[in-house]
């Protein structure tokens, strides 16, 4: 998987064990966020076991990790292809073949965007659609469920963040090509679909579930008021006035009332 | 007050330009077709403007430009943005300050991220301002521009004597 040309390229390099240290401590790269520079310490603590083997000399190694405090922010999951990137051109600013602002500039250019993707795909996209398609399954495994959330969950989470950190240490600058060839913007809006779906299924589970059994009037009171709020109420919108009655739903269902 | 530039949906200092809160939170708000970024950095920056290309959503143009050329483009009578409701992106207060003393009106600024820099004092969450600044946003104010700080659509906007109270106390 690693070319052998990396491989077998001379100077100072950082172990795979180092690597994997600062994959661990990637996970814990918001522990320390802060308004003034948000992931800035987390970033600085995931990358110090690969500048311990960088840069021996204490003055120098100090320098570096300060770099490393400047301001920083991404999406959690997605920091770690820069995480990755770092790790590569401070190999490369520690034999000399690059200025230092490169690790910087690498840095200001990736997370802002890389963010917005982590946003799209894993917080608005893949966590909602996980967890929805783990509350379909309440009905068969109960409590189960949730361990169906974990595991759908995680099965993406987990691989997406190893080959982010791995794509962004092997090709540095170019994870950004990498990353475009992955769709995963363009992958988002059909996840998203499946969500919306997901949702009006376990909506519909819900009124149903709430208002039928043995007291088909509730359903009936419930449809009616999704018509009525929607006709009426300026502005509401379909979808507001489903959760609305849904909620009602869920309330009279379960004899609060 | 002065008119919007036509196009234009909103100008809005970031200095994250383009990130989650942009993309997710205000191009539906706004109803944005357009992004257009105005920043010399990031124009001259061939890394930073494949990854923000990147993660733009499909049907939204997008374009990166300099300052100058931005201010040259939305001053009446320019060419004018790529889409019908563009929302404009600039990096620090002072751009959007250099936009408006070039001609370009600015009826509603909005600061969405200012980070901390040395001699900054914090006056929101995400805001952080210098005394400089906030006289420069004053002017602004006096000329026309409503300022306001709010990072995302859904939060109650701070106007600018909230800022100097805050600026003050601070």
């Amino acid at each position: 998987m690693i070319p052998a040309a990396v491989l077998t390229r001379p100077g100072r390099r950082v172990s795979v064990a180092a690597l994997g240290r600062v994959f661990l401590r990637s996970m814990f790269l918001q522990a320390a966020w802060n308004p003034r520079g948000m992931q800035n310490l987390g970033f600085a603590d995931a990358i110090t076991p690969a500048l311990a083997e960088l840069y021996p000399d204490p003055v120098e190694r100090a320098k570096a990790v300060a770099r490393h405090l400047e301001f920083f922010n991404c999406h959690p999951y997605l920091a770690a292809a820069i995480l990755g990137g770092a790790v590569r051109l401070e190999e490369r600013v520690a034999n000399g073949e690059a200025p230092p602002q490169i690790v910087s500039s690498f840095k200001s250019a990736l997370g802002p965007p890389f963010a917005a993707l982590g946003d799209g795909f894993f917080w608005l996209a893949l966590r909602p659609v996980a967890a929805l398609a783990a509350a379909a399954t309440q009905p068969f495994l109960g409590m189960g469920c949730v361990l169906v959330f974990l595991v759908l969950y995680n099965a993406v989470h987990l691989p997406v963040r190893l080959w982010l950190f791995a794509t962004g240490y092997l090709r540095a600058e170019g994870v950004v090509d990498a990353v475009a060839r992955a769709h995963m913007s363009s992958g988002t809006p059909f996840l998203k679909a499946c969500g919306a779906a997901l949702a009006g299924a376990v909506a519909a589970r819900g009124v149903l579930h709430a208002g039928l059994p043995g007291r088909p009037f509730e359903a009936v009171m419930v449809a009616s008021m999704i018509v009525l709020a929607w006709a009426t109420v300026p502005r509401l919108g379909a979808t507001r006035a489903v959760y609305i009655a849904l909620g009602v739903g869920l309330v009279v269902g379960a004899r609060f009332l | 007050m002065s008119k919007t530039p036509v196009g234009v949906a909103l100008v809005r200092v970031d200095n994250r330009l383009v990130h989650g809160q942009v993309l997710e939170a205000w191009l539906p708000a706004l109803d944005a077709n357009a992004i257009l970024v105005a920043d010399d950095e990031a124009a001259g920056n061939v890394l930073a403007r494949s990854a923000m290309t990147l993660a733009i959503p499909p049907g939204v143009k997008f374009e990166v430009v300099r300052l100058q050329a931005a201010a040259e483009m939305l001053r009446p009578g320019g060419r004018g943005p790529q889409g019908a409701r563009t929302l404009v992106l600039l990096r620090d207060v002072r751009d959007a300050v250099a936009l408006h003393d070039s001609g370009v009106p600015i009826p509603q600024l909005n600061l969405g991220n200012v980070h901390f820099a040395a001699g900054r004092k914090q006056v929101s969450q995400s805001v952080f301002l210098d005394a400089g600044e906030l006289s420069a946003l004053d002017r602004l104010a006096q000329s026309g521009t409503k300022v306001e700080v709010r990072a995302v659509p859904t939060e109650a906007p701070l106007q600018l004597p909230q800022l100097k109270a805050r600026f003050a106390t601070a």
